[in-house]
């Protein structure tokens, strides 16, 4: 497996750490039966539920870009050293991403997030050239 | 085509499904000019709308992952192992659109668990 490929499984598990983790306080907020309930209505979510849940939602948006950097760099056949740093730099930014959110880093959550953002059109630019 | 990405393409238009029932169930409560406007105040659709709406989202965020999944598979190596597991998301995923809009507590849950489940072993089987 490249190291491409290997970041991308990297990249599935911190999106069930965030999967995990926003779980874990949505039910702290709302109990068992509030989050197995269809949820109708207002959701009184403590901040830390609310932050996790808006990283969670980054988090699926960015991962689609990177998908579709990973496999662009696949089937061109253009990995190298470039495209596997940038690749882990995507994983490091992203794992960053999640306590710089719930913990409320500022300004380091949005840097991280730009460094994430770059890594992966690093990618799709190399896979272009 | 493995099975794995031929779970990947029915996932795809089950999503496309799930984007134009909550279209249709969107503009009859809300009203088509609503759904036309750039939605500055924001919609908030309650009832079962509300629901199909939910359960929209929630796919975007495990449909994603099950993209990563089917694609790390397709590069390991299909086994009858990944190929349940892509099928088992797939039959979870159709089943939890209803469990959403008619409230099946706790299956709703329990339906969602088991497709994150099978997306997380396909990865782990991937990398093994």
């Amino acid at each position: 497996m490249t190291p491409e490929l290997a970041a991308l499984a990297a990249t599935a598990f911190i999106h069930l750490a965030a999967v995990g983790w926003s779980q874990k306080c949505l039910t702290d907020d709302i109990g068992k039966e509030g989050n197995a309930a269809p949820r109708d209505g207002e959701l009184n979510l403590s901040t830390r539920t609310n932050r996790l849940r808006r990283a969670l939602a980054n988090h699926t948006e960015n991962i689609g870009p990177f998908i579709i950097a990973v496999v662009l760099v696949e089937l061109t056949g253009t990995n190298g050293p470039l495209t596997a740093m940038a690749a882990w730099v995507f994983v490091a930014a992203r794992t960053l991403y999640l306590p710089a959110y719930a913990f409320g880093w500022v300004p380091w959550r949005s840097l991280i997030y730009t460094v994430g953002l770059l890594a992966t059109f690093t990618m799709i630019v190399r896979s272009l050239f | 085509m493995t099975p794995e990405l031929t779970a990947l393409a029915l996932a795809a238009l089950l999503q496309v499904a799930q984007l134009a029932l909550y279209s249709v169930a969107g503009q009859l409560q809300a009203g088509t000019r609503a759904a036309l406007k750039p939605r500055d105040d924001g919609i908030q659709l309650t009832g079962k709308p509300g629901r199909i709406h939910r359960a929209l989202n929630n796919h975007f965020e495990g449909l994603i992952l099950f993209a990563i999944a089917a694609l790390l598979s397709a590069h390991a190596g299909s086994s009858a192992f990944t190929a349940a597991c892509g099928w088992i998301y797939l039959a979870a995923r159709i089943l939890y659109v209803p469990a959403y809009v008619f409230g099946w507590v706790p299956w709703r849950s329990l339906i969602w668990l088991t497709g994150l489940v099978a997306t997380t072993l396909m990865i782990l089987a991937a990398l093994l």
